[in-house]
């Protein structure tokens, strides 16, 4: 099988990832609670983690990394801990469920619509809805489903100015982009660890990023304060309540090691991957391709149709051929609806470090084929 | 050389007090907080055998380490350093 699925999870995950779980299974208890040899292994391979993430991010301090299950937990701690009573949470028409769903859950939302491939478009919209009353605003840094990037910057920066909180779904751009966090004027900063960051499924990770706060959701133990019938107001134990997922930590390290020695050389092997397949795809009759002005483009996605044909077939289709990637509507039915692709949704190919080109090649052939077949199924 | 404790607020203080120290070429150790020395509960600590406790205040000082208190372990206990 050829994997074109690593937006949804990483396949091909670098072997120090899967020592470093096996490691952790073996030799390692659970972290914060115990003092003895093991648990103190364990708390310093955590910690090694959270420091890890932080200078990946350029942040200077480990305790504001929140571990979490994944991305949509981190997201819901953000959303859920900022959202006020009869607050408008504004989000763009690019989000996934992970944020739409716990803004809906929280109240009231208004979505920013938009020309995706046009940032006075975007600002303007969010500028328009950024008024009182506001009590959150959510932007995703990278579209999962287009792969267009919004500027998150500058939406955070009005944000900053109006006092709003400001959390930025990371989730795809994390480990492929270059990301700052003191650059994105954000309060919070959320993205799995099993995506590109090539840890293990059940890990998440929340970077608190100013001195607002989210108000904790989850309660429990946490090691420390236990007389204390509140939250600790210390980070990270505020928002870790209950034990964490050691090994998958573990795993993730190796993974955030793995992209820390390698981000640049992975975003241009995406780019490139990326680029050929869609020269290779260009001009073939029936497929059309998704897709912007490559600075509003993260590289290692490319959503496709062939002929109105439902997605659900073509990458079905493609399975049967060994290829594997995703099709639907990506969990992300508002950025479908904006680009007219909600009937059908769009095949997904998604890049990572370990694709290759010969890969790339067969995998354009095969569209090329089952674009050319009058009937798939 | 004396054995000093320096208490801090989680594991994950304790893990960047090591950290901190360990930079300033000065070893330590992650133990459970001491009866007696705890603030509301199951905490952690460091311990540190030295005899150069003026460079582990300020190198904890300079790395802006938050509500850290350092104790002095005597015959009758802990001392407040």
């Amino acid at each position: 099988m050829y994997y074109f699925d690593s937006a949804a999870t990483s396949f091909y995950r670098p072997y120090s990832v899967r020592v470093a779980v096996n490691d952790a299974i073996a030799r390692l208890a659970g972290y914060g609670r115990s003092g003895h040899t093991s648990a103190a292994a364990a708390a310093e391979r955590v910690y090694l983690c959270r420091k890890s993430v932080a200078e990946l991010f350029g942040m200077s301090n480990p305790e504001r990394v929140i571990f979490c299950n994944n991305a949509t937990h981190a997201l819901n701690i953000a959303i859920r801990g900022f959202s006020r009573k009869n607050g408008v949470g504004v989000i763009s028409c690019f989000e996934h469920n992970a944020v739409s769903r716990p803004a809906y859950a929280c109240g009231r939302v208004a979505v920013a619509e938009f020309d995706p491939y046009n940032e006075d478009s975007i600002l303007s919209s969010f500028k328009g809805l950024l008024a009182s009353g506001v009590s959150l605003c959510v932007c995703t840094m990278v579209s999962n489903a287009f792969g267009n990037i919004l500027p998150v910057s500058e939406i955070g920066a009005m944000c900053k100015k109006r006092g709003v909180p400001f959390v930025v779904d990371a989730s795809q751009a994390a480990g492929t982009l270059d990301i700052d966090v003191k650059k994105l004027n954000a309060d919070a900063v959320c993205m799995p660890g099993h995506k590109a960051l090539l840890g293990p499924t059940g890990t998440g990770i929340l970077l608190l990023t100013s001195d607002m706060l989210p108000a904790p959701i989850m309660f429990g133990g946490t090691g420390s304060m236990s007389q204390s019938r509140d939250m600790p107001d210390v980070l990270p134990d505020r928002y870790e309540a209950g034990t964490l997922n050691v090994a998958g930590i573990c795993g993730l390290l190796e993974g955030v090691r793995f992209v820390r020695q390698n981000r640049e050389g992975i975003f241009k092997h995406e780019a490139l991957l990326c680029k050929e397949l869609r020269a290779m795809l260009t001009g073939i009759p029936r497929v059309k391709l998704y897709y912007g002005p490559e600075q509003m483009q993260c590289p290692g996605l490319l959503s496709f149709g062939v002929d109105g044909r439902p997605s659900e077939e073509i990458v079905q289709a493609l399975a049967d051929e060994g290829f594997a990637l995703r099709g639907g509507l990506h969990c992300a039915p508002l950025a479908h609806k904006r680009m007219g692709t909600t009937e059908n949704g769009t095949a997904r190919v998604s890049f990572c470090y370990a694709n290759t080109l010969y890969q790339t090649v067969k995998l354009a052939e095969a569209i090329e084929k089952l674009a050319n077949q009058k009937n798939m199924i | 050389m004396e054995i000093y404790i320096i208490t801090v607020r989680s594991v994950t203080y304790a893990q960047k007090t090591v950290g901190i120290l360990s930079e300033n070429r000065i070893k330590s150790r992650i133990i459970k907080r001491p009866k007696g020395l705890d603030v509301g509960g199951c905490g952690y600590a460091v311990e540190v055998r030295t005899s150069r406790i003026g460079e582990v205040t300020s190198a904890l000082a300079d790395a802006a380490l938050p509500d850290f208190k350092i104790y002095k372990r005597g015959r009758d206990g802990y001392v407040l350093f």
